[in-house]
């Protein structure tokens, strides 16, 4: 008898606590699955091309994050991944394609084998219409 | 040159054959490219075009062997995954012998 009595005070005690604290979790679940804004019917224009800067930047950032590279080379007019970078024909394989996953594109081979410098880079990417 | 090509589609499908073969639990894709990268660097001395079309096919092949699954895994392991080998390199010398001298 007393130790259902306690073993009920215990279940009860910690439904309690356990209620409260389901209870806030699937009201945190219920107002973030709700929203308030109804697009339907809306249209929205926008430039989904990014702009020469921008492009620049992360372009810059790519060749910099790469192991082989010193960053204090790389500057946005002059760099040839060969010459200036001291990157051999494979680094530079890797460096084109860390360029394909930065900006989520499929660069064609014929199109990737032409890209030897940041600045040919930049333009090839700038007028690829699906960078993001 | 086909050769870059080559080393283009083997990188693209780099990911494919970690996960085929779960190399995620030995090497990350960081080494697991760098050890490819030396295989084609120990090559790089050939400067004969035949020879070179020649050693990219053999490449190929071996491409298309791993991905449909015809070798097993210790085989990728034992090429491509570098690891500790006991029976050539020694493990480094922990410190044990040493504390425990200078201790008593």
């Amino acid at each position: 008898m007393a130790l259902r009595s306690i073993a009920g005070a215990v279940s009860q005690a910690v439904t309690r606590t356990m209620g409260v604290k389901e209870l806030g979790t699937v009201g945190a679940f219920r107002t973030l699955g709700q929203t308030n804004l109804n697009l339907f019917g809306t249209r929205f224009y926008g430039d989904a091309a990014l702009s020469k800067d921008e492009v620049t930047a992360r372009v810059l950032d790519v060749v910099k994050n790469m192991e082989k590279v010193d960053p204090a080379k790389v500057n946005a007019e002059s760099c040839d991944f060969t010459k200036d970078l001291g990157l051999d024909s494979l680094d530079t394989v890797e460096v084109v394609m860390a360029f394909e996953e930065e900006f989520q594109l499929e660069i064609p081979d014929e199109e990737a084998d032409k890209i030897a410098s940041c600045q040919q880079a930049i333009e090839y990417i700038t007028k690829h219409p699906m960078a993001k | 040159m086909a050769a870059r090509r080559f080393y283009r589609t083997v990188c693209k499908y780099l990911p494919t054959l970690m996960e085929m073969y779960k190399l995620d639990e030995l090497t990350t894709m960081k080494t697991l490219q760098n050890s490819v990268k030396n295989i084609f660097y120990q090559n790089a001395h050939v400067k004969d075009l035949n020879k070179i079309n020649v050693m990219v096919h053999k490449g190929d092949e071996e491409l298309r062997l791993l991905l449909r699954m015809h070798k097993q895994r210790h085989h990728v392991i034992t090429k491509y995954v570098v690891m500790h080998d006991p029976w050539k390199t020694k493990a480094p010398p922990s410190g044990f012998l040493a504390q425990f001298y200078a201790s008593n």
